[in-house]
């Protein structure tokens, strides 16, 4: 079962599997789902002027009064900040503390845990491009995301094997809109940074880092275990933490099924791109 | 052949529609919403029935979006922006590239058997709004035999 929901100012993507679940059970938790989109949206967002976070930023709000997401969030965002050496970090943006780049992973976390309490045999969320999934889409395979080419027009970098999470921060699409918390400026060096690991949030905040870092940014990613980062230059080189697995993409592989052309290609640093 | 194409299509855009994480809506539409009806296509070289359907405006903070699919002897073979945002020199400058990128995602998503993509933004959100809007106009399989 296939279902988008508009929330968060864009659009959220599910995919199920039932698994045991009937019709309407599966329904009920695609209900479930989507109301913990919304709800999270009300009491985080920052475009919203009334949304309890808003309150909290303005000063109108005390945090221990508002809804125990706010508070979470912020807790979530101290703990990204640290792991990120600092290069994610909420506090150091204009207008307050604004704990977006890790608010949309968070909620649509909270959306997946709803399928999975429900039962649902496996799910997959994608919020606006950051997606996070459980589950075999098909006995014997995970879900599979591509990963956009930051270079109009090209298409995708490869694709990667979710085992939890995917987040892609760029300055393609919205300019240069991540600062560099150390400089205060907007962060130049990279077109686009990719994290991969078992939870969204943080997976979301790390790209937000990497991409404010540039090659910097690596460091701290390959010293948590479950997760990976990758960055492109704007020359188009791109380098990764020595575990990230980008399946390349090629037209006569697309067709044949993917189990059978699964491989783990590990992309030494500051490699340059193969040509394709 | 006549009543076989649109199940063709609408197969091949199911699938483009799981790489987006959309699906075109299994109702029955009413006649005006599809443009090209399937009678009217050249049989002959079997390249098949051509198509194009252009999805509703889909609007985001940066202006609308609308785009256009169109589809031949069963496969999506072109995908267009017929207006992105523009209003400003930025909104410009993003809309220069982000059409025909975004249309390059939708082409090999087609063809690299994934389940989705990351990496899209605000923009490419409403993109894909539009584009599901034009996959709704096509009629699901069974509605298609009924009409065809």
């Amino acid at each position: 079962m296939r279902h988008a929901e508009h929330v968060m100012g864009t659009v959220v993507s599910f995919d199920l599997r039932p698994g045991e679940l009937d019709a309407r059970a599966l329904s009920t938790a695609l209900e479930l789902a989507c109301a913990a989109l919304h709800a999270g949206d009300e009491q985080l967002s920052t475009w919203k002027p009334g949304s309890p976070l808003s309150r909290v930023r303005r000063g109108e709000l005390a945090l221990d009064e508002a809804p125990a997401a706010v508070a979470e969030v912020l807790r979530r965002c101290a703990e990204a900040r640290e792991l990120s050496g600092g290069w994610f970090d909420p506090w150091k943006l204009a207008g307050g503390v604004d704990p977006t780049g890790l608010a949309k992973g968070w909620i649509a976390e909270r959306a997946l845990e709803q399928l999975r309490l429900a039962g649902v045999g496996a799910a997959m969320v994608n919020a606006g491009g950051d997606v996070v999934a459980f589950g075999e889409p098909e006995p014997g395979r995970r879900w599979r995301i591509g990963v956009v080419d930051p270079r109009g027009p090209g298409a995708l970098l490869g694709v990667v094997e979710l085992d939890g999470a995917v987040a892609t921060s760029g300055t393609n699409e919205r300019g240069d809109h991540v600062l560099d918390p150390r400089s205060g400026l907007p962060a130049r060096e990279l077109l686009s940074a990719t994290v991969t690991g078992p939870d969204l949030a943080l997976a979301d905040a790390l790209s937000t880092g990497l991409l404010a870092a540039g090659e910097p940014g690596l460091a701290p990613i390959e010293s948590l275990p479950a997760y990976e980062g990758l960055g492109m230059r704007h020359d188009g080189t791109t380098f990764a933490t020595a575990g990230f697995t980008l399946e390349p993409l090629r037209n006569e592989a697309a067709r044949r099924p993917p189990e059978r052309r699964r491989s783990r290609l590990r992309r030494p640093r500051s490699v340059q791109r193969e040509p394709r | 052949m006549v009543r076989r194409a649109p199940i063709v299509l609408a197969a091949t855009v199911a699938g483009v529609a799981a790489v987006l994480g959309y699906h075109p809506h299994a109702r029955p539409l009413p006649s005006a919403g599809v443009q090209a009806p399937a009678a009217s296509a050249p049989a002959s070289s079997g390249a098949g029935t051509a198509r194009r359907l252009t999805g509703s405006d889909a609007p985001n903070k940066y202006g609308d979006v609308q785009v256009q699919v169109t589809t031949s002897g069963g496969r999506i073979t072109r995908v267009a922006a017929v207006r992105l945002p523009g209003a400003d020199g930025r909104s410009q400058q993003i809309s220069s590239y982000a059409g025909p990128q975004l249309a390059q995602q939708a082409l090999a998503a087609q063809s690299a058997n994934i389940d989705g993509v990351s990496g899209a933004t605000y923009t490419s959100e409403s993109y894909r709004a539009s584009l599901q809007s034009a996959l709704d106009q096509l009629p699901a399989p069974t509605a298609a035999q009924a009409s065809g």
